[in-house]
């Protein structure tokens, strides 16, 4: 039964949480034909329902060094002063980029760009862009949902982010201390016999006289430990705004 | 002199018995209760330091730490241990007591009698099965009592003045931030605590056949109900005289006084995250000594071809014993707690997410 039960925790975590710890760095996938067509579907009901533009576009590698200025001329050269906004994946130099344009840039301000940013960054760097690419038409739709019902997402008022995925691993650990203590408590009711270690019962009231308390101080030790503003060594570089462009290295 | 005592109703010669719930003596055929008191005099005979002994019709022999007595009633022959101050006879039920047992340097000093009588003790030992989650369900069903006795149990008394001289090291944890750099400051200290703390009544089991964690699960007795000790008390219950003896047992009286004069001692020292003991010294001094019986319901079950054996505090009712455990249902407790925990765990982790 124990053997069971350490089989079934070692698969569980083998088909949940193992994968995501494992691929840090990922091959890039491109997307297959059908993938391509199933998200350009995707794309394009979007923006048709909310009369701005959601584009995702993939390159090799960014003009002159700058994925945002690279974005922006890209964005203009195919949809002009249009309202929108556009994912940019430089597939060698792995840079990415979010610009807004138009009525975007009120809806997808910089806290909203970055957010998105964070939580594709994971799949981006695993190198699933077709997840990715999926999640950023999912975060825009509910980003513009919110602006078409009169209470759009504020820089104070983000979605939530989700709990982290070794999480799953704390909620397991802690069901499974529980379980323990719970279980534990209920054994300790079987066993009522034990010797007595101490005779307090029996110590006279009021006879305890103290004749000698000192405390001496002998030495002090001081540690230190700075908290690191790194993140999670997982992610690839940090990411930068400026202007109506969001961009950063996965 | 008799080496038997047994008590006989002036009124109609039946054995009486000391009844727990009046405490006095009360005779079973027609009713009659008497005063332990007018029973006293019965113990004259523990005053005598030699043993007389009668050798028509009361021969007892000894051989192999067993010895044989004959009823006064029946005439049966009533075989015991050699501890054994009083029992029954197996024939016609007569209790008796061994007076040799009890006479001189054996004689108690005081006695705690029976407060609680057998059907208490059954019904404490139900209870104790009830509510047991983990205890195998066929425990309750298919476990019999084999035996339900009450024994007053010898135990040796001990009252000492413990000085205590104590050293504990201790520490003392801050921790402080400045910006991202927190800070941890570990004050280490040395502790000096003396003083005297006073011990009445320490007990200590006196009886190598009683394991002596039972014994000591079952405390605490409460001393303000001891009484001289007078035989009539054992009327009806088992006894036994100690067969281990007051140099023997002071060991274990000092380990506990110890023990408790070293918590006293550390129960002064405060303000202090971690306090550990460095050195210690305890040294008793006005040791005083008294052999009493106190009262302990035993009762014997089997199950599985297993030996359990409870006690229930004859005084207080205070209920002890071991149970086993169902495996089975200790993994599966287990498990079903976990899978229900961690969702649980999860879900509150996403709600107070959401909120914050």
């Amino acid at each position: 039964m124990k053997r069971a039960i350490l089989y079934f925790v070692a698969f569980v975590l083998l088909i949940t949480v193992v994968p995501k710890f494992l691929v840090a760095r990922g091959e890039i996938e491109l997307l297959t034909a059908s993938e391509q067509s199933a998200l350009d579907a995707e794309l394009q009901r979007i923006s048709d329902q909310y009369d701005i533009n959601v584009v995702i576009q993939t390159i090799d590698q960014p003009q002159n060094g700058s994925i945002s200025r690279t974005a922006q001329a890209l964005y203009e050269k195919i949809h002009g002063d249009e309202d929108g906004i556009m994912l940019l994946i430089a597939t060698e130099t792995r840079d990415w980029d979010i610009g807004a344009h138009g009525r975007g840039e009120k809806i997808f301000f910089t806290a909203a760009r970055e957010y998105i940013g964070e939580q594709i960054l994971d799949d981006l760097s695993a190198g699933d862009l077709y997840d990715a690419y999926c999640l950023f038409a999912e975060l825009c739709e509910d980003f513009m949902q919110k602006a078409e019902m009169g209470t759009p997402y504020t820089q104070f008022e983000l979605p939530d982010k989700p709990l982290p995925d070794y999480f799953v691993l704390i909620a397991i650990g802690a069901g499974v201390a529980i379980a323990l203590i719970v279980v534990l408590s209920l054994k300790a009711q079987l066993k009522t016999v034990a010797p007595k270690a101490s005779a307090a019962d029996y110590v006279r009231r009021g006879s305890l006289k103290i004749h000698k308390s000192r405390d001496v101080f002998l030495y002090h030790k001081v540690t230190s430990h700075t908290r690191s503003n790194n993140s999670g060594g997982r992610r690839s570089g940090g990411m930068s705004s400026r202007g109506n462009h969001t961009s950063g290295k996965f | 002199m008799a080496a038997l005592l047994d008590y006989k109703c002036p009124c109609c010669n039946g054995a009486i018995n000391f009844d727990s719930s009046l405490q006095k003596m009360k005779c079973p055929y027609c009713d009659t209760e008497f005063d332990v008191e007018a029973l006293k005099e019965q113990d004259d005979v523990l005053e005598e330091d030699e043993m007389h002994w009668d050798s028509e019709g009361q021969q007892w022999e000894e051989a192999d730490g067993m010895r044989s007595y004959v009823c006064n009633s029946c005439g049966g022959e009533i075989l015991t241990e050699d501890t054994t101050a009083a029992t029954a006879c197996p024939y016609c039920g007569n209790p008796v007591v061994m007076s040799g047992n009890l006479a001189g340097d054996l004689r108690p000093d005081l006695v705690i009698p029976f407060k609680l009588d057998k059907e208490a003790a059954k019904k404490a030992l139900q209870k104790h099965l009830t509510g047991k989650i983990l205890l195998p369900k066929v425990f309750k069903q298919e476990n019999h009592i084999d035996e339900v006795k009450g024994v007053y149990v010898p135990f040796w008394l001990f009252d000492a003045d413990a000085d205590a001289d104590v050293r504990f090291r201790a520490q003392k944890v801050r921790t402080w931030s400045r910006g991202n750099t927190t800070y941890t400051e570990t004050g280490h200290y040395r502790l000096h605590r003396g003083g005297t703390l006073c011990f009445d009544h320490v007990p200590v089991d006196g009886s190598s056949k009683m394991p002596d964690d039972l014994m000591e699960s079952l405390e605490p007795f409460d001393m303000s109900e001891a009484v001289d000790f007078q035989t009539a008390y054992l009327a009806g219950y088992l006894a036994d005289k100690y067969d281990v003896s007051l140099e023997d047992s002071i060991e274990r009286a000092n380990t506990r006084i110890k023990h408790s004069a070293e918590e006293a001692m550390r129960a002064t020292t405060s303000g202090y995250t971690l306090v550990t003991t460095e050195a210690s010294f305890v040294r008793c001094r006005h040791g005083k000594s008294k052999y009493a019986l106190y009262p302990v319901w035993l009762l014997n079950t089997t199950w599985n071809g297993e030996k359990f054996t409870f006690a229930m505090n004859g005084q207080t009712g205070k209920f002890v014993g071991n149970l086993p455990m169902d495996k089975k249902k200790f993994w599966t407790w287990l498990v079903g707690i976990s899978v229900v925990a961690s969702p649980l765990v999860y879900g509150a982790a996403w709600l107070i997410n959401h909120l914050l």
